[in-house]
């Protein structure tokens, strides 16, 4: 069912629906969906170049400040004002809440539940030179090779340790394909 | 029948400005990658990127810089989930973790270790890996070479990466199984090559009041020999053309008894085998265990009163198959 509902979320953001007032109002009224909305179009910035070059952390109260020190210079006539000023106030504060709210619930999700599968980019956004990767003729497999399914996290203290170690060693080494400190940067840690 | 002739020379310039353009394009991808790797340490640069594993995607900054002592300062920032920084400068690596306000210090192992076998590392890649290029493309708004890097064999991975034509810097990279599945990639969405980086961009931008800080080296506790502990540890199977690169005895934070670390590399991918002593409870778990972590599998088990952990940027039954023909030898 949630998955359904990301992709129905990926499809609308595709701008590939065409009767979608049912899922917009279903989106207005469900938290969990605006959360997805919010990071399928993070994930979509990211994957364009869209990301702002410095993050200003204080970007919120930032802003609050400046529209609380807002001059009434677009608004000449005071009757005017005095409606308009503070609706058009809480309609920026608002906006500015949503990001505030989705910037502490994005930190609060772990592990980032969208994958590539549900986000329904463009095909050469995602990798254009995709399909051109095949191992050559000669390759060799051997035969008898288990393939193990088991799936886990590093969360054990120990692991995470042998993980810095030797993405250490690796760094060291000339040929570098992978960024080795990435892995690290957000390791899962035990309390 | 000048018009026949006519068709033969245009065609014949054709076909011949195509070959010459070719030879002109596409680069020798051994030399690519070799400038690549002369990139990635010399230049200055400045750059966003995705970090995709599982089912995680990280965003992060990379500041990187070489002052004219040729001495190398990074600042890795993550700009997604926890807010994490990971400063190297010169023989020091400091990992900042605020959310656990814990500083962790770690020296440059390079003068601890004894150096075994470097090898010359393209020569030795080409022997494991065919090179191809695949072709271009554009990343982070940058013109790139896309090179294929195929296994020879069903035990390592095979790669995929986009170098910057101009600056030959990597602005991408798949790791990819022998499936050609991507199992972890890595895309530069802005990068900026610059002739120097302020040093104030070096430094962390997390205040580390009260801060714990964690010393890997210094804060070890010593632990004498043990006569009946010099076991000399060896490996039975090894993919061809791993051979050892690096070796170290010393303690980490979770145990105080020293850790030995064998270093494997085909020049490519890296294998780390750790044996630890177990002593008392510091091992709970007594059956073998394979994790993951994107492209990094791990593999443990206990032998011997030990427990052998593999880790490295290749198959899981690789790592399993190293680990289990790991043996002691008195």
């Amino acid at each position: 069912m949630k998955k359904q509902k990301q992709e129905i979320l990926s499809t609308l953001i595709d701008d590939e629906l065409t009767n979608n007032k049912e899922i917009l109002d279903n989106l207005i009224s469900n938290e969990e969906m605006k959360d997805t909305w919010a990071r399928f179009h993070l994930i979509g910035d990211c994957l364009r170049g869209n990301l702002p070059k410095k993050i200003d952390r204080n970007f919120s109260s930032n802003l609050k400040k400046i529209i609380a020190n807002e001059p009434s210079l677009f608004f000449p006539n005071k009757n005017y004002k005095l409606v308009k000023e503070p609706i058009i106030g809480f309609a920026i504060a608002a906006s500015v809440a949503i990001f505030a709210v989705l910037g502490i619930q994005r930190a609060d999700i772990s592990p980032i539940e969208t994958t590539a599968s549900t986000v329904h980019m463009k095909k050469e956004i995602v990798d254009s030179k995709l399909d051109t990767f095949s191992f050559p003729d000669n390759y060799v497999a051997p035969a008898n090779v288990e393939e193990i399914n088991e799936y886990d996290f590093l969360s054990n203290q120990r692991l995470n340790n042998y993980l810095i170690n030797h993405s250490q060693y690796r760094n060291d080494l000339k040929m570098n394909t992978v960024l080795p400190y990435a892995r690290i940067v957000n390791i899962e840690t035990e309390d | 029948m000048n018009h026949r002739v006519l068709h033969f020379i245009f065609l014949l310039i054709l076909l011949n400005s195509k070959f010459v353009t070719s030879n002109e394009l596409y680069p020798d991808p051994n030399n690519l990658i070799d400038e690549m790797s002369s990139a990635t340490i010399d230049l200055n640069y400045d750059g966003i990127f995705i970090y995709r594993h599982d089912n995680k995607m990280d965003t992060m900054r990379i500041i990187h810089k070489k002052n004219m002592n040729g001495d190398v300062s990074e600042r890795l920032i993550s700009l997604s989930d926890n807010e994490r920084e990971i400063i190297r400068k010169k023989n020091t690596v400091k990992y900042l973790f605020p959310d656990k306000k814990i500083i962790l210090v770690e020296e440059d192992s390079s003068k601890q270790l004894i150096p075994t076998h470097i090898p010359s590392q393209i020569k030795k890649i080409t022997n494991f890996y065919r090179f191809e290029i695949a072709g271009n493309s554009r990343v982070a708004g940058l013109d790139a070479w896309i090179i294929n890097i195929k296994p020879i064999d069903k035990y390592r991975y095979g790669y995929q990466l986009w170098i910057d034509k101009q600056s030959k810097l990597l602005l991408k990279s798949k790791l990819k199984n022998y499936q050609g599945m991507t199992l972890e990639d890595v895309m530069f969405v802005q990068m900026q090559v610059m002739s120097d980086i302020n040093d104030s961009l070096l430094e962390p931008s997390i205040s580390t009041e009260g801060f714990k800080q964690i010393y890997h080296v210094n804060d070890k506790v010593k632990v004498p020999s043990q006569k009946n502990d010099k076991k000399k540890w060896t490996t039975s199977w090894m993919p061809v053309g791993f051979s050892m690169s690096k070796y170290s005895k010393n303690p980490i934070s979770t145990n105080s008894a020293p850790v030995e670390h064998y270093i494997y590399s085909d020049g490519l991918a890296t294998i780390s085998i750790f044996v630890e002593k177990i002593i008392h409870t510091n091992i709970n778990n007594t059956s073998p265990k394979i994790t993951s972590f994107g492209g990094v599998n791990t593999y443990s088990k206990q032998t011997d009163g030990h427990q052998i952990t593999a880790v490295g940027e290749v198959p899981k039954t690789t790592v399993k198959l190293i680990a289990n023909s790991v043996k002691a030898s008195n």
